[in-house]
């Protein structure tokens, strides 16, 4: 019954805490603040294209740089097709 | 400390004398003695002074004499002479013009390109003299360390750049080439020495760490855009822009730069042998964009995308009040619009007057623009001030020579503009208050 937001921002979540090393990442933590690189945001984009099949680049994370709003930089993507 | 180079004379003794009182601002016109001051929290003032363009070179019997800090801030600007406007935004003093006939000296304050790259080297020397300069080189300008990253030990590249600064028989200093190694001299230098022989100083990329040391310590504008080496050296000579800028503004001269038609491919692509023998193709189309427009006028202060977040940590200012470039450079690994979305977000923009933003050599122009407008808008928010992109400013070829820490005026209409004019070679000392 979850809400299908929630699952891809637990999905982005665990990219990021894995791309990252780091334990916890909250939704609105700050991609730079968090340690993230522009080599740890090419990692999370790599991993965020091959699970949730839509390409996000550098700037689009820059623009968005906390799991909330990169999750609906994701959505709004799925739903408008690439 | 918070010193901004934009600040006015008046915003600079303010604040010097607020760290003074602990914090406490007192009105404009009120009496230090009558405060209560003491002679602790009267050489506090002179010493928090000190480290502001404004008051290089307060004494205590300067707020002896003017007990307010309105009465100080007038006797610092007549003694330095407001560089724009009665209140408006103060910089470094102009070095003295230098033209042909004159010498440049050489030094090398980081990575050891001349002893890499005779040939080139040779090349921009020529180039130099074309223009009617003479040209030496510092003692150590072509060692090279151990591992081949600078030119020689810190101590050996700092006593060059005091010497060149010392000897009366250089006019002018211009850097061989940049490199990181430029940032540790900084604690090697004398900014009395400098303040007492100033001249101009040449310089780009790294070496806006001394040229922010040179301008907040020794009251000294430079030239920010320009190196023997990266940009004098191609083969069939230098691009007329160029050259045109470097001969400006070491003469002192107004300068309006306008948009170049036509760049080259990333500058620094002349390590690789094919394209270090052949000449520069303008193959990239130039022009400017105007992320926001507008008028807007103060100090220009800058320096490359990835080190100002460093620079103004080093310096504790802030560019209040500054016309402050980025330049851009496309050595880095990391994307420039990355780098210039962690500078947005590290270094408090919100005060500048204006930002000047140049391009990025491997990026669509319009692209690059439009990148620049998104990142100043999600994390520069509520600001209006002018906003040129795609400067040609400094890892670019042709590129600017600008004068560093002088006043400038970015216009929509007229470009980027720096209202000077020509120096006697002999007036070093002050600028009257009419510029």
């Amino acid at each position: 019954m979850s809400d299908p937001g929630d699952e891809l921002e637990a999905s982005l979540t665990a990219i990021w805490r894995r791309c990252l090393a780091v334990d916890r990442v909250g939704p609105d933590d700050d991609f730079l603040d968090l340690g993230g690189d522009s080599l740890g945001a090419l990692a999370v984009l790599a991993e965020l294209e091959l699970a949730h099949g839509v390409p996000v680049d550098v700037f689009e994370l820059m623009m968005a740089p906390t799991v909330r709003e990169l999750a609906a930089v994701v959505r709004a993507k799925s739903v408008g097709g690439p | 400390m918070s010193a901004s180079p934009g600040a006015s004379h008046l915003e600079q003794v303010a604040a010097a004398w607020t760290a003074a009182f602990d914090g406490v601002r007192h009105p404009d016109s009120a009496n230090f003695f009558d405060l209560g001051g003491t002679s602790q929290q009267l050489l506090r003032v002179v010493a928090e002074l000190r480290e502001l363009p404004a008051g290089g070179q307060v004494t205590a019997q300067d707020l002896y004499r003017h007990p307010t800090i309105r009465a100080l801030a007038d006797a610092l600007a007549a003694r330095t002479g407001p560089a724009a406007g009665p209140d408006g935004p103060t910089g470094p003093r102009t070095p003295a013009a230098v033209g042909p006939g004159d010498t440049i000296r050489i030094v090398s304050p980081g990575f050891p390109t001349l002893a890499h790259l005779p040939d080139r080297a040779g090349r921009a020397v020529a180039a130099l003299e074309a223009l009617g300069f003479a040209v030496g080189f510092g003692e150590h300008a072509f060692a090279m360390s151990p591992d081949g990253l600078t030119a020689g030990p810190a101590r050996q590249r700092a006593a060059d750049i005091m010497a060149a600064f010392e000897d009366p028989g250089v006019d002018a200093i211009l850097v061989s080439d940049a490199g990181e190694g430029s940032r540790e001299l900084l604690p090697l230098l004398d900014a009395r020495v400098i303040a007492r022989n100033p001249k101009p100083f040449v310089g780009f990329c790294d070496t806006a760490f001394l040229q922010h040391y040179l301008a907040l310590e020794a009251g000294l504008g430079s030239a920010y855009g320009c190196s023997l080496m990266v940009h004098l050296g191609d083969v069939g000579g230098p691009m007329p822009e160029t050259t045109d800028h470097l001969v400006r503004t070491l003469a002192g001269l107004p300068l309006e730069l306008r948009p170049v038609a036509s760049r080259s491919r990333p500058l620094t692509t002349w390590f690789d042998p094919d394209v270090e023998g052949s000449r520069r193709v303008r193959d990239v189309p130039g022009g400017w964009h105007w992320a926001r427009g507008g008028v807007a006028s103060g100090p220009l202060f800058g320096g490359e995308v990835s080190q100002l977040a460093d620079i103004v940590k080093e310096f504790g200012l802030s560019y209040d009040g500054a016309v402050v470039f980025v330049d851009i450079t496309e050595e880095h690994t990391t994307p420039p619009l990355w780098l210039l979305g962690r500078l947005f977000r590290e270094v408090d923009l919100t005060g500048a007057a204006a930002l000047v933003i140049g391009a990025d050599p491997q990026s669509d122009p319009a692209v690059w623009a439009r990148q620049v407008s998104a990142l100043l808008d999600r994390f520069v928010p509520g600001t209006s001030f002018p906003v040129l992109v795609n400067a040609d400013i400094c890892h670019l070829a042709p590129c600017w020579t600008v004068p560093f820490g002088e006043p400038a005026v970015l216009d929509e209409s007229r470009g980027l503009l720096f209202p000077r004019r020509a120096h006697p070679v002999t007036s070093s000392t002050s600028r009257s208050a009419d510029v």
